[in-house]
């Protein structure tokens, strides 16, 4: 069924969303604006008061400030008199839950706390809301000058609280315990503080399942222990020094530390996911953690440089990422289960892989000199094709796809098992290269079902592509042993191509060169697949 | 140790009991509102908070009846609670699947909104909230009355009055 609202049913014109129950409607409200949860009022009499008392309330003051400071006076003065109007309505909202003593699910305040006022403003608002039994509080403020918003002490003593977020604020030496008894996700975000606090804050959060710090500044030193529900982490500051868990639960950890000296995870037995970005992570490093953590099902390490040579045996492992470890050279790698394998980096990696695993995808971004072809790099792209799919990312244009004749001569095609191959570019191709960029990718991989190649516009979510979809049958061969797959188990597509779609999905392309294209392709595929039944050029793309 | 003497204080009725439980923790019967039976693992049914405390009360020993809910939409509501049971699936796939799922009419999200609620389902009241908001984003009022067919019932002076109140909220 095709997504979107359109397209849903409505035909029998009864007006079902306002006989649900007023709890449920306020929980649909929940996932809209304060604006637009206030604007229900207005849609008939059955939906006047039902928003007064939902549970979840954002107020997003910062929306207005980058409005604010336009031109044009009169809108400004609008503006700022809207803005008086978000925060009456939210003081007075507050004021009457506290005083009705309505729950609050979550109160979310994204402020620019440009005055003394509103600071005293916000205090008073995370007052009322503590009082209120606040489930879920997210404080995101903003300072001019550098400064942060000094949390109320009270806060760190609130026992209804289950998720605190906290991003552009300041915890203060505190003068009191810290107890937040039903506290599951904490989450830090370029918060001011220090080793101590966080560590004192950490202990009174007995129940705690999900950390996350990340750019705070002050916050040095980590050894977090006995915390036997947390089960998820992640750390991100160039300020870590020292980084120390021991977490029996702890399934995913994911750690950015450039410039720690120590890292220890080894008591953390049930990790399953680990993302590692920090320097100091060396091959004995990893041989220790991989063989102490036995159920670890996925592994990512980026810039990692001073790992060189690095060894998995493991029948659990089922993901690898491998990006931009410099000095890396060589990957052994015993895992059956392996099913999906990236490595960005280059071509000099010498890789080792268990066989008996067929891996489902696996990703070669290559770092340059990419447009440069030697029997390394085939060497490497063989030893990653033991794949159901294959993506090779990062080629400039058409002409670095192109592999030298005498290489193709002299080496098998690197992809033979590979069913989907994909390559992406970074400029799109000409007309005149689409037969011998085809060429190329059908010697990469030769029997393909699917072969894609990609461009995506600079910066744009979405992609160019032309697909090609093969189809086989039993394959004749005229000659004993033909040249163009003399190195191959069994023939390759031209002695049994049977059908082929091409699929266009361009923004880019006008009607003059996608013919120009068809009739290229078709010649191409009608000169080399001697059995070719039918060819389909299929344009979706936008012209 | 305490619950073990209870036990044996009361003798064998009691332990019987328990030990049907036991058994019954293999399959439950669910019956919907139009009487049609359905079998589920337990694993999967506890997924509503609701048929759980069911259970832990031993109060599923036979036939589960769910009045609130209509078979059609209780067989949609177990196939979500099916691929939800098992935490190790792909995030990306649960996510897929979600998506999927949560693609259905106006009337069948309503029915799944109730009984995910009445089941007491939080992830899947989460979804299918969030895909009735989804619907509101963005839209002004009058095109929310006419996507989901509420008539205003409002007179004019009584609109004014509701925009005056919270002007910062209705002005462009």
């Amino acid at each position: 069924m095709e997504g979107g609202f359109n397209v849903i049913k409505n035909d029998d014109k009864i007006d079902k969303i306002s006989e649900l129950p007023d709890f449920l409607r306020q929980q649909v409200l929940s996932f809209l604006t304060i604006k637009q949860v206030v604007q229900s009022s207005l849609l008939s009499k059955r939906w006047k008061h039902v928003w007064l008392t939902i549970p979840v309330l954002e107020f997003d003051g910062a929306y207005f400030e980058s409005k604010l400071w336009c031109r044009d006076r009169e809108k400004t003065r609008q503006i700022q008199s809207k803005r008086v109007g978000l925060y009456h309505f939210a003081e007075q909202n507050l004021l009457s839950r506290r005083r009705q003593r309505l729950k609050i699910n979550k109160l979310t305040l994204f402020m620019y706390l440009r005055t003394p006022k509103t600071v005293s403003r916000v205090d008073r608002w995370i007052d009322y809301s503590l009082k209120s039994d606040v489930e879920e509080l997210n404080l995101d403020f903003f300072m001019s000058g550098g400064r942060r918003y000094i949390l109320p002490q009270s806060v760190l003593l609130a026992k209804s609280i289950t998720v605190l977020m906290l991003s552009g604020c300041r915890l203060e030496s505190l003068c009191c315990d810290i107890n937040l008894s039903s506290l599951k996700k904490l989450s830090l975000v370029k918060v001011r503080t220090n080793d101590q606090i966080i560590h004192n804050l950490v202990a009174g959060c007995p129940v705690i399942e999900d950390m996350r710090f990340e750019f705070c500044y002050g916050l040095e030193n980590i050894h977090f222990s006995a915390l036997p529900k947390l089960k998820a982490i992640k750390l991100d500051s160039s300020e870590l020094k020292m980084v120390e868990l021991e977490a029996s639960n702890l399934y995913y950890a994911c750690i950015t530390a450039n410039y720690a000296s120590e890292i220890n995870l080894v008591q953390c037995k049930n990790l399953k996911k680990l993302n590692l970005e920090a320097q100091c992570i060396a091959d004995e490093w990893f041989r220790n953690h991989i063989s102490q953590l036995p159920l670890i099902e996925m592994v990512t390490l980026s810039n990692c440089h001073k790992l060189k040579n690095i060894k998995i045996s493991s029948h659990i492992l089922k993901k690898l990422y491998l990006h931009m470890c410099k000095e890396l050279i060589e990957v052994e790698l015993d895992t059956p289960e392996l099913l999906k394998l990236s490595y960005l980096g280059w071509s000099n990696l010498s890789l080792s892989l268990n066989t008996s695993a067929y891996m489902s995808e696996v990703i070669y971004q290559m770092l340059s000199p990419i447009n440069h072809w030697d029997v390394q790099k085939i060497e490497l792209i063989s030893k990653l094709s033991n794949s159901k799919s294959l993506h090779l990312l990062r080629f400039q244009s058409a002409k670095d796809v192109v592999i030298p004749q005498e290489l193709r001569d002299t080496l098998p095609s690197p992809s033979y098992l590979v069913k989907q191959l994909k390559v992406s570019l970074s400029w799109p191709y000409t007309g005149s290269e689409i037969d011998k960029l085809v060429d190329n990718l059908l010697w990469i991989s030769p029997l393909p079902e699917v072969v894609v190649i990609a461009y995506r516009i600079y910066e744009k979510p979405w992609e160019d592509t032309t697909s090609f979809k093969f189809s086989y049958k039993k394959p004749i061969l005229d000659e004993e042993n033909p040249s163009c797959c003399k190195f191959l188990p069994n023939p390759c597509w031209r002695h049994c191509l049977k059908t082929v779609t091409v699929e266009n999905i361009r923004v880019r392309a006008d009607e003059e060169t996608l013919k120009a294209e068809k009739e290229t392709l078709e010649k191409y595929f009608y000169e080399n697949a001697k059995f070719l039944e039918s060819f389909q050029f299929l344009c979706g793309g936008v012209g | 140790a305490i619950q073990s003497s209870r036990f044996s204080c009361v003798g064998f009725p009691l332990a019987y009991i328990f030990l049907a439980c036991k058994k019954k923790s293999m399959a439950l019967k669910l019956k919907s509102s139009d009487n049609k039976i359905f079998e589920v693992e337990e694993l999967v049914a506890v997924q509503s908070e609701t048929i759980k405390s069911l259970v832990e009360d031993g109060c599923a020993n036979n036939v589960i009846p769910l009045p609130n809910v209509d078979s059609k939409t209780l067989e949609l509501v177990l196939d979500w609670c099916k691929n939800h049971v098992d935490v190790k699936l792909d995030e990306e796939k649960l996510k897929e699947y979600e998506d999927k799922f949560i693609e259905v009419d106006l009337a069948v999200l309503y029915d799944l909104l109730m009984a995910a609620n009445y089941l007491n389902i939080k992830d899947l009241l989460n979804r299918a909230s969030q895909k009735v908001a989804d619907m509101l984003k963005g839209k002004k009022p009058e095109q929310i009355r006419e996507t989901f067919n509420i008539v205003n019932d409002f007179s004019p002076e009584e609109e004014e009055e509701i925009r005056k109140e919270n002007l910062w909220a209705f002005e462009e």
